[in-house]
């Protein structure tokens, strides 16, 4: 073979039914004069050509860089695998960029349960055998157009009085065995504890010795009703009454502690669908806005999940916004709003994830965009109790992406807690971006007909480019690059916050590009990170391809040079 | 649905050489084609197919409601019946994945090479992924010229 002139070509071969092909590349000559050159901090998204044959660097300095490839495909399913190969490069220098970072005792985390990677995953793989179909069966119903919360929908009978006497006993279906609608009614005694402004909280009679004293589950239920509750209805509109108690029902009952979880995991509470829609199309309807939490079992009588009682107490508050937004969500979604279908999973589960963090702001008193960093969160022990008790988790979360952000994706249709981290670092990067009253972005998301990617793009503009920038952010953020604020992350310095929860280092997965090809695949949705220098007066040769082709187009390469 | 079983009504070139299969598909009465989606909150899922404005909400047997929520934005041909406001689904194929057409089959190792084993068939692919060969025995879709590469891919079922 005789390169005549400098291009790309396929060779495809075919014998006997065996078809082999080859991309090859004539190269032009890379030179420091025909190289491409950036200033530090500079950016450059590779063309097609580029993808196969780009020369780089080489000028009178060394010089590194952050090789960023996205898969721009919407389906975050959809897994494309291709090589990259550097000529010329070499390993960055140790400590470049905040790659590592001094591990701090910080006492973040500190009593904190670990989160057990993807455990929501069997959750749902138990929970999806029904697929009950409760909305559509709810919009059977009458609806009102209203966008307030006062006398929306029909009124049903229902298990919780409207103004129940404290010490008496309720009726309620504690089955959470998953089969949503048509598993029998497993009616359960629950002890009316507090009827307030908001709230009712209801405790279960079967609930193991040595949980919850009753005074207790009152602060719970007071701290929800006086903070969450109006936290979550500023942001997100006012719950739907379908009930007609005007209240929502916090049920403290061992239903919960009885669904099946790894061992170490824990449920921290949910909130059934089911609940709002009519006994009639769902039988196993309580016909009423309420939340299940689980309950302290220190002696271990059903697993041994549930025993640290101050742990299981810790997340009351944060779960229960975070399960209002899901109720309230829900509820507009079906007699509010009249949207086709409920909320897609991955959107659902960010807000709630956001709700949490609004929590946070609210506790700690800092505000988004503020670019939290270590030294903030660890400044005084009321700090560092609202980072560990609010938005621990999200950080985790986030942390457990950046260890795979190739394989997740942040519009994921997987119930993965890596998907959680991502969408809700995503929402809180778009929020960001976005600027303007914080919370009317929360409702517009909240308050739609259409779901999903749809929703998002009509609040926040095409996902993808939201995604792709949002995934260059997370190596350009902090690293004083001086990159444009398309690629920062204002309201958290993850840089700064992760290594210490993260053995010292910062947690996003990256390769080094040297000779050695390295292989990709990538999930839509997902980014890789490829570190190399390139040496002064020496340029490199980077080259891509995917199965010996060109790398599908789908695939954006985003060059960065951080040194 | 048992597992290897797709839609009949695909067509898909068969020869040496394989482009990009255009799905040719006769929509039955009780059938549906449209893009997956799942929705609800972890506790309480639901499988919806979207069709322009329409979104019908899908019924399915545990197995293939697994499988089903392994294809979200995927779209697929639904086969089944209505049954008052849902559909419920007795098998499906996927059809396309951002508008690319896709391949719908099972994972096979013949010898040295790797082929998708349809309905009609196995369908050779000449320069797969490389990461596609830990999928043997997978239900998988594939996307992109099944002769030369380079193709999309995504799980369905997981092998046995």
């Amino acid at each position: 073979m005789t390169a005549v002139a400098a291009g790309t070509t396929n060779i495809v071969a075919t014998s006997e039914g065996k078809t082999g092909a080859a991309q090859v590349v004539v190269s032009p000559s890379c030179t420091s004069a025909n190289a491409l050159q950036l200033g530090v901090g500079g950016m450059h998204t590779l063309t097609a050509a580029e993808k196969a044959f780009l020369c780089l660097g080489g000028g009178a300095s060394a010089s590194e860089y952050a090789l960023i490839p996205f898969n721009s495909t919407p389906v975050a399913a959809s897994a494309v695998q291709f090589q990259i190969t550097g000529t010329n490069t070499s390993a960055i220098q140790p400590g470049s960029l905040f790659s590592i970072q001094p591990n701090r005792i910080t006492g973040l985390s500190q009593n904190k349960k670990p989160v057990v990677k993807s455990f929501e995953w069997s959750f749902r793989e138990r929970e999806r055998r029904d697929l009950a179909s409760v909305f559509g069966r709810a919009r059977v119903l009458p609806r009102t157009t209203s966008t307030t919360s006062s006398n929306l929908g029909p009124r049903f009978l229902t298990n919780i009085p409207a103004n129940p006497t404290v010490g008496t006993v309720v009726q309620i279906n504690g089955n959470l065995s998953g089969n949503s609608c048509t598993a029998p009614k497993v009616l359960r005694g629950a002890t009316v504890v507090a009827v307030l402004t908001n709230t009712i909280v209801l405790s279960d009679v079967t609930s193991p010795t040595g949980g919850y004293t009753n005074q207790q589950m009152i602060d719970f239920g007071t701290a929800f009703d006086t903070l969450g509750y109006a936290l979550d209805t500023l942001n997100f509109g006012a719950p739907t009454d379908i009930d007609a108690n005007g209240r929502i029902a916090i049920l403290f009952t061992p239903s919960v502690n009885s669904i099946p979880a790894p061992p170490g995991s824990v449920i921290n509470g949910l909130f059934a669908s089911r609940d709002l829609v009519a006994v009639a199309t769902c039988a196993a309807s309580n016909e009423g806005e309420m939340f299940y939490m689980p309950v302290p079992d220190p002696n271990s009588s059903i697993n041994g999940n549930y025993t640290d009682s101050a742990s299981v107490a810790r997340a009351v508050l944060p779960t229960l916004v975070h399960e209002f937004q899901h109720l309230i969500n829900d509820g507009r979604r079906q007699y509010v709003n009249n949207a086709p279908t409920a909320e897609e999973i991955w959107l659902n589960e960010g807000l709630s994830h956001i709700a949490e963090e609004l929590l946070y702001y609210r506790m700690s008193g800092n505000l988004p965009g503020a670019n939290i960093d270590l030294a903030l969160i660890t400044s005084s022990q009321a700090q560092l109790d609202a980072i560990n008790t609010y938005q621990f988790d999200n950080i985790v979360r986030a942390l457990l992406y950046m260890r795979a952000p190739e394989r997740n994706s942040p519009y994921g249709q997987t119930d993965l807690l890596e998907m959680r981290g991502a969408i809700w670092h995503l929402l809180r990067y778009s929020a960001d971006k976005k600027g303007g009253v914080e919370r009317n972005t929360w409702y517009a998301l909240v308050n739609s007909t259409t779901s999903g990617q749809a929703n998002f793009n009509a609040v926040f503009g095409n996902i993808i480019t939201n995604a792709r920038d949002w995934a260059v952010s997370q190596f350009t953020d902090d690293a004083g690059l001086g990159v444009a604020a398309n690629f920062t992350s204002p309201s958290w310095n993850y840089r700064s916050i992760l290594p210490p929860i993260n053995a010292g280092t910062y947690p996003l997965l990256t390769h080094a590009l040297l000779a050695a090809p390295v292989s990709i695949t990538l999930n839509g949705g997902g980014a890789a990170y490829l570190r190399f220098s390139v040496a002064a007066n020496v340029p490199a040769i980077i080259s891509a391809n995917s199965s010996g082709q060109a790398v599908p187009s789908a695939v954006d390469f985003i060059l960065v040079r951080s040194q | 649905m048992a597992l290897g079983v797709v839609a009949p009504l695909m067509a898909i070139a068969l020869g040496c050489h394989h482009p990009a299969p255009k799905p040719s598909v006769a929509i039955e009465a009780d059938s549906l084609r449209g893009i997956v989606s799942i929705t609800g909150t972890s506790f309480e899922q639901q499988l919806v197919l979207r069709s322009g404005a329409t979104a019908t909400l899908l019924s399915t047997a545990p197995p293939d409601s697994a499988a089903l929520s392994r294809l979200g934005g995927v779209e697929v041909l639904v086969v089944g019946r209505r049954d008052g406001n849902r559909f419920r689904v007795k098998h499906f194929t996927a059809l396309s994945v951002a508008g690319t057409p896709v391949v719908d089959g099972i994972v096979r190792n013949y010898g040295d090479r790797l082929v998708i084993e349809t309905a009609r068939g196995p369908l050779p692919l000449g320069n797969p992924p490389a990461g596609l060969r830990a999928f043997t025995g997978a239900r998988v879709w594939v996307g992109g010229p099944l002769d030369k590469g380079p193709n999309t891919y995504g799980v369905i079922v997981p092998a046995q």
